[in-house]
């Protein structure tokens, strides 16, 4: 368990390292941010004092290494549209983004697991298949696309819920609904093909010969063993859906990190793209690593795989 | 047997829904590419006073305009014929793109040796650790939006998936007698990548071909929604829904018309790539 924490956490401080270098030199070689920022016809002092002031006027290596030293330090530097410091844009968006996910991910299992199983115990019905339907047109719709059919009906034809926006309950349910949408759609795909596989087990005409009813034995029996792949399918779906909810946070003006970093885009404020794609990076695969060892804690085959 | 039953047994054998999906997905490429001729107005002229017409059938609308107009008058219908275009072209080229990148990377792992293997899986690694949503933006901030970097970065959103999936196919036919009667008979390494191995590895990439594709539909509409697509006045499907956002309280067509485009779109190529994917992979015959 320990060497296999070992290899990974190297694994990831090299992925951050890349990451890290490839932001890096990319923002450095396209040219001088401050053209992009500052007004048109700044005079040439006015242009020299901002390069001074962000040390953009020092060697590449050098701004490299100062780099790196302060975001060790924990000195992230200051967003060129806010002028406030990126760590404190930051603090205040990343509850907004984290819940967002959270709720995505509840409501995913939660919807997701169930139809999956119902699919495939009605395999041969038409419920079935309308649950395959409907997983197919979650899967297909874009959630920019299902976003704003929603804000079409219950915000300004019934006027149900709120637009735009992260301060209320209220303002939960699109937002989350809509990212969520795909995932329950490839989830239910997931949960039911791994279903199918396991109905057809010995082990579960063992259960039902002993007398258990279809219920029970899939509840029993069925289950847990269905749940390792989908678990896996799961694990591999975090960094889709983080690329879904920086589109989501944007379709509903979410006060999150996504609508922050696709701004930063398009005014090219790269302290804050920087960092947030480093921050962002981490995240996910440091995710993926708990996934990882997950598996290992719950699966003795892996454990063993991993070791050997 | 009877003439009739084995037409109705072959009626039954008939995919009902992949046909569709293929009729619809011919329809789909013929206007795409026949926009320039059929659409009734350039796509980007404005007129002022024909601003926010609805479509045909209802309140206020204008007969020249079938959709309706936009806010600033031009023809939805012509400009949803001309972003399907762009739409489409942007899509087909960002795959060709990542299949050239990933197939290449592929081979080079497979057969270049282990410290190649090493440093292409790695970055394969790296690539696929990391949202695609944070690539591309970053690409986009630093080389700005224009139609190349566009494809580069539809290119590049699928070039692992290709690699990694090339590579394995092609560790798996080197231990292949035909391969290894190739190689006694003196064939390069690369003339027997090229002419002996990619013809036969062939079908699965193709099914992952088709399946890109229709995610990149996906993709580049997303992007361009965001506003990271083609600059306007030139629109994808995506961007116009993007752009018609502000007027969604007031004209909901303007957003309603390529959002279904986008959706009709997806759905006929996704049933066609997943009914490919069921006719040629082996694997998933029996599901």
């Amino acid at each position: 368990m320990a060497s296999i924490l070992g290899k990974r956490l190297l694994r990831v401080l090299l992925t951050l390292w890349a990451i890290g270098s490839v932001v890096f030199l990319a923002t450095r070689l396209s040219g001088n941010p401050i053209d992009f920022l500052m007004p048109e016809g700044l005079d040439g002092a006015s242009r020299q004092v901002m390069i001074a002031y962000w040390g953009l006027d020092r060697p590449l290596h050098e701004q490299y290494w100062r780099f790196w030293v302060a975001l060790a330090q924990g000195d992230v530097g200051i967003g060129l549209a806010e002028r406030r410091a990126v760590s404190t844009i930051f603090a205040e968006r990343v509850a907004h983004s984290a819940s967002l996910l959270l709720a995505t991910l509840a409501l995913t299992v939660a919807v997701g697991v169930p139809a999956g199983i119902l699919a495939a115990i009605w395999r041969k019905r038409a419920r079935g298949s309308a649950i395959l339907l409907l997983a197919f047109l979650g899967y297909a719709t874009p959630n920019f696309v299902l976003g704003i059919l929603l804000i079409l009906i219950f915000s300004f034809s019934l006027h149900w819920l709120p637009s735009a926006g992260s301060a209320t309950l209220a303002h939960y349910v699109m937002p989350t609904v809509t990212l969520a949408a795909f995932f329950i759609a490839s989830l239910t795909r997931y949960t039911r093909n791994a279903m199918l596989d396991v109905l057809s087990q010995d082990y579960m005409r063992t259960a039902r010969a002993k007398g258990y009813s279809e219920g029970q034995a899939i509840l029993r029996h069925g289950l847990g063993n269905a749940m390792i792949p989908v678990i896996t399918a799961l694990g591999l779906q975090v960094t889709t859906l983080v690329s879904g909810a920086v589109v989501v946070e944007t379709v509903f003006a979410w006060h999150g990190i996504g609508d922050l970093l696709v701004g930063a885009t398009l005014s090219r404020d790269y302290p804050v793209l920087q960092f947030g794609v480093l921050v962002v990076a981490g995240a996910v695969v440091l995710v993926n690593i708990l996934v990882d060892l997950g598996y290992a804690a719950i699966d003795p085959r892996v454990r063993l795989a991993e070791a050997s | 047997m009877s003439v009739a039953l084995s037409l109705r047994g072959a009626a039954r054998d008939i995919d009902w829904p992949v046909w569709i999906a293929g009729a619809l997905a011919l329809t789909l490429v013929l206007l795409a590419l026949l926009a320039p001729w059929i659409a009734p107005f350039d796509p980007d002229r404005q007129s002022l006073l024909t601003r926010l017409r609805p479509p045909i059938g209802f309140d206020r609308a204008d007969p020249r305009f079938l959709l309706g107009t936009d806010q600033l008058g031009r023809d939805l219908l012509s400009r949803c014929l001309h972003g399907l275009r762009l739409s489409l072209f942007l899509a087909l080229f960002g795959t060709v793109t990542g299949l050239v990148i990933g197939t290449l990377l592929g081979m080079v792992a497979a057969l270049g040796g282990r410290i190649a293997d090493a440093l292409v899986m790695g970055l394969v690694d790296v690539k696929l650790s990391l949202p695609f949503t944070l690539v591309a933006l970053v690409v986009i901030a630093v080389a700005g939006s224009s139609i190349p970097v566009l494809i580069l970065v539809l290119g590049i959103a699928y070039w692992a998936h290709f690699a990694r999936l090339v590579r394995a196919q092609i560790m798996a036919l080197r231990a292949l007698p035909y391969v290894e009667a190739a190689r006694s008979a003196g064939a390069s390494g690369w003339r027997m990548a090229v002419v002996h191995m990619l013809p036969n590895i062939a079908s699965p990439v193709v099914v992952m071909t088709t399946l890109n594709f229709s995610n990149l539909i996906l993709l580049e509409s997303a992007l361009s929604f965001l506003g990271l697509g083609v600059q306007p006045p030139t629109a994808t499907l995506g961007s116009m829904v993007g752009q018609g956002r502000d007027y969604m309280a007031s004209a909901p067509w303007i957003v309603a018309a390529p959002g279904l485009l986008i959706v009709i779109t997806s759905l006929a190529v996704m049933l066609l790539g997943d009914h490919l994917r069921d006719r040629l992979d082996v694997r998933l015959r029996d599901r």
